[in-house]
């Protein structure tokens, strides 16, 4: 169904840890196949607008982003406002996946058009279950414009 | 208005208006009493006056009669001879029926037959036919007074026939001395007569003030000149104040004399019959001068020693409004003024200590508030060192627990029993420390939050949080008792928080009992509303009730019951946050009572 070089999930995630376990819980469910892991906000801008690092590269968006907040170089809030504000990215479902639980995140990122807002919780296996069901229910469930 | 100024005029009217009301009334009673006085004096002249003509023509009318009657010449000679002494008389002289004189007897000077030839007197002569008549008052010469009478009376013979007629010449000079004694008449009072011939009064005697006029002055009837000789001369009888024939105010009475159709008046000029009430007028004027003047200065000086006081402690208290707390009245009068001085002079001294404490109570204010100041930015810095502490600590445990779940999942044919249950141990403590942090997350959180409260029926939240925790109850019976929950405004989600934790407290402590009864109620005190929740639970002991809300305070181990110690706190900072209370009172073993509340 899918091409092999059709990104499936861009995890922009600045904590290796955190986002080995998140890898490793989409891989169970097979759905890290198509994953590309960037570690700041500044790399997921050129990944996705095709420019310092990553100029030249096909034009090839991913279905969703998981995307932290807390993130080096370019703020997590800073990404998802780029993204929401470009007309060939607009569409793509971005879900924030952060250890934040401030009010004023939530606010900001709906502001900003997120998709999904959702917390990190501290226990692997909740962590896992979460993980899963979010790649589950956007990759699987929910339907996004075609491409 | 000042004081001073209002004194003044009080203390004037206080004395002045009772010396004017006096004072009037004594004048208006004076007044009357003189014009009383004056007119009764009038009245009895007018009468004596009067009295006395008729007296005298009486005897005159009398005497002619006897004239009339007499026989023989030498009697009317002796007559004539003592009437001529007593009352001038001119003549008399009997005429008979002819008109021819058949007797005369004249004074030295007199001469009759000129009387006999006036026209006038042929007149006198034809009415004394019928009965004694009186002429009127002509002018003679040869009379004393310049003016005489003529009196005539008829003359009968023995069959009751008319055979003559006599007639007797009086000089008016008695008349006139009667009529001009100005005796009790003062400078200005005269009687006088007059008579009415057609629409005039011709006054018939010399007037005090216009003595060369006689029989020649006269005043016309109507007319306002000489009013109180109209009124006799018409016949009537009276007094009042009129103008005189000089025009002049007079006080007058009046009287008509019908046989001599005459009327009488006695008058006196009214400035002089007054002159005394004039005089009384001038004299209460200058005692109301005199008077005005010494109270004048009785309150001008009553004033000062008022005002003057009150000026000087109006002057201090400005000087010392003005911000001269040192500044002092000082008087040493006896009277209440000076007591006000003393006693603010007190209060200057009160004041002045006063200021210098309120100003050691702002420093302390000022301080405080800096202190308070610096507590909440403290506060809020320690907010959010736990809050990113907190934050922060998560993503290592994650890991942590992440990791070793992994190591356990790959690992877990490797390890022993021993291992295994060692693991499960690191495991559960990774899981109450997700606990911890996540709590202490919940109630900085709590912190910093604003709370919008509005009016909510407390009880459905109840309802709503009782039925989500019993679902996550199985196999536990339990009482929940619901009574009377009154309304509050209060923010919906925190409440709702505070109902969990209670009642999760309850549950848990709770749970060793086979019959768990949660009793939850609450009433209006007042301005506020007191909510409680009771619980038949293990209890606690009061010694440590103060430690019950603290956090991290925990009555219990951790092995007996679980918790992080935090949940009272949160339920704590909600209520205090809605500005009420919260407390507990239990026993061990006994249960267990909390209790906060929300003003209404």
């Amino acid at each position: 169904m899918t091409s092999l070089n059709e990104i499936e999930i861009l995890l922009v995630e600045d904590n290796p840890n955190d986002a080995e376990l998140a890898i490793r819980s989409l891989k169970k469910q097979n759905l890290a196949n198509n994953l590309v892991w960037l570690k700041d906000g500044a790399e997921a801008l050129d990944f996705l607008f095709s420019q310092g690092n990553y100029a030249g590269r096909v034009d090839n968006k991913p279905k969703i982003i998981l995307l932290d907040l807390r993130l080096p170089k370019v703020d997590g809030l800073e990404v998802l406002k780029k993204i929401k504000s470009d007309e060939k990215t607009k569409t793509i479902p971005v879900i924030v996946l952060t250890s934040s639980n401030q009010d004023r995140d939530i606010v900001e990122s709906y502001k900003l058009g997120v998709n999904s807002y959702v917390s990190k919780p501290v226990e692997f296996d909740e962590f896992a279950k979460m993980v899963s069901q979010l790649g589950l229910y956007w990759l699987v469930v929910n339907k996004t414009p075609g491409v | 208005m000042s004081i001073r100024l209002k004194l003044i005029i009080i203390f004037l009217a206080i004395a002045l208006i009772p010396i004017i009301f006096v004072s009037m009334i004594t004048f208006h009673n004076y007044t009357n009493s003189i014009e009383d006085t004056r007119f009764s004096q009038m009245r009895y002249l007018t009468v004596i006056k009067a009295e006395r003509i008729e007296a005298y023509f009486n005897n005159l009318k009398a005497d002619i009669e006897i004239a009339a009657n007499s026989k023989g010449t030498e009697f009317l000679d002796n007559l004539f001879k003592q009437l001529e002494s007593s009352i001038n008389l001119n003549a008399i002289m009997i005429i008979d029926k002819k008109g021819k004189i058949t007797y005369e007897k004249n004074s030295h000077s007199h001469r009759i037959d000129l009387l006999v030839s006036e026209e006038i007197h042929k007149k006198e002569l034809e009415a004394g036919k019928k009965g004694v008549h009186f002429s009127d008052i002509y002018s003679d010469n040869n009379s004393t007074s310049g003016f005489s009478m003529m009196i005539t009376a008829p003359i009968l013979d023995s069959r009751k026939v008319l055979s003559g007629v006599v007639a007797f010449e009086v000089d008016m000079a008695p008349i006139y001395k009667l009529i001009q004694d100005v005796t009790g008449l003062g400078e200005t009072g005269e009687t006088l007569i007059g008579k009415k011939f057609g629409n005039e009064v011709i006054y018939l005697n010399p007037l005090r003030n216009d003595p060369q006029t006689t029989l020649k002055k006269r005043v016309t009837i109507g007319g306002s000149v000489g009013r109180p000789i109209q009124e006799a001369s018409t016949g009537k009888k009276g007094f009042g104040e009129y103008f005189d024939y000089r025009g002049v105010k007079v006080i007058a009475a009046w009287q008509y004399i019908p046989s001599l159709d005459w009327g009488v008046v006695a008058k006196i000029d009214y400035r002089e019959a007054f002159a005394d009430i004039e005089n009384l007028k001038k004299l209460v004027i200058l005692i109301l001068c005199i008077v005005i003047f010494l109270s004048g200065i009785m309150a001008i000086s009553l004033a000062q020693s008022v005002s003057a006081p009150i000026k000087k402690l109006t002057e201090g208290a400005e000087i010392i409004g003005s911000g001269n707390l040192d500044y002092k009245v000082g008087t040493c009068m006896k009277d209440e003024i000076g007591t006000l001085s003393r006693s603010f002079d007190k209060m200057t001294g009160d004041l002045k200590k006063i200021t210098a404490s309120r100003d050691e109570l702002d420093t302390e204010i000022t301080e405080r508030k800096k202190a308070e100041e610096e507590l909440k930015a403290l506060n809020k810095e320690l907010e959010a060192f736990t809050y990113s502490v907190s934050h922060d600590l998560r993503s290592p445990l994650r890991a942590i627990d992440g990791f070793s779940k992994i190591l356990m999942e790959e690992y877990n044919d490797k390890l022993n029993d021993e291992g295994r249950r060692q693991f499960n141990i690191i495991s559960a403590n990774i899981k109450r420390m997700g606990e911890l942090i996540d709590d202490l997350l919940e109630l900085s959180r709590l912190g910093r939050k604003e709370i919008t409260c509005s009016s909510i029926n407390l009880k459905d939240i109840l309802f709503s949080v009782i039925n989500e925790l019993k679902s996550n109850i199985i196999k536990r019976n339990i009482d929940f008792q619901i009574k009377e929950i009154p309304e509050a405004a209060v923010d919906r989600v925190l409440i709702k928080q505070v109902f969990i934790n209670l009642l999760t407290n309850a549950l848990k402590f709770t749970s060793h009992k086979n019959n768990a009864i949660i009793e939850i109620g609450g009433n209006v005190e007042g301005n506020k509303a007191i909510y409680y929740i009771k619980d038949n639970g293990v209890g606690f002991d009061m010694q440590y009730a103060h430690k019950l809300f603290g956090i991290f305070q925990r009555l219990h181990g951790q092995e007996e019951f679980e918790g992080t110690g935090i949940g009272l706190a949160i339920v704590k900072r909600i209520i205090n946050k809605h500005g009420g209370e919260v407390w507990a009172q239990g026993k061990v073993n006994e249960g267990a009572t909390f209790y906060f509340s929300l003003p209404k």
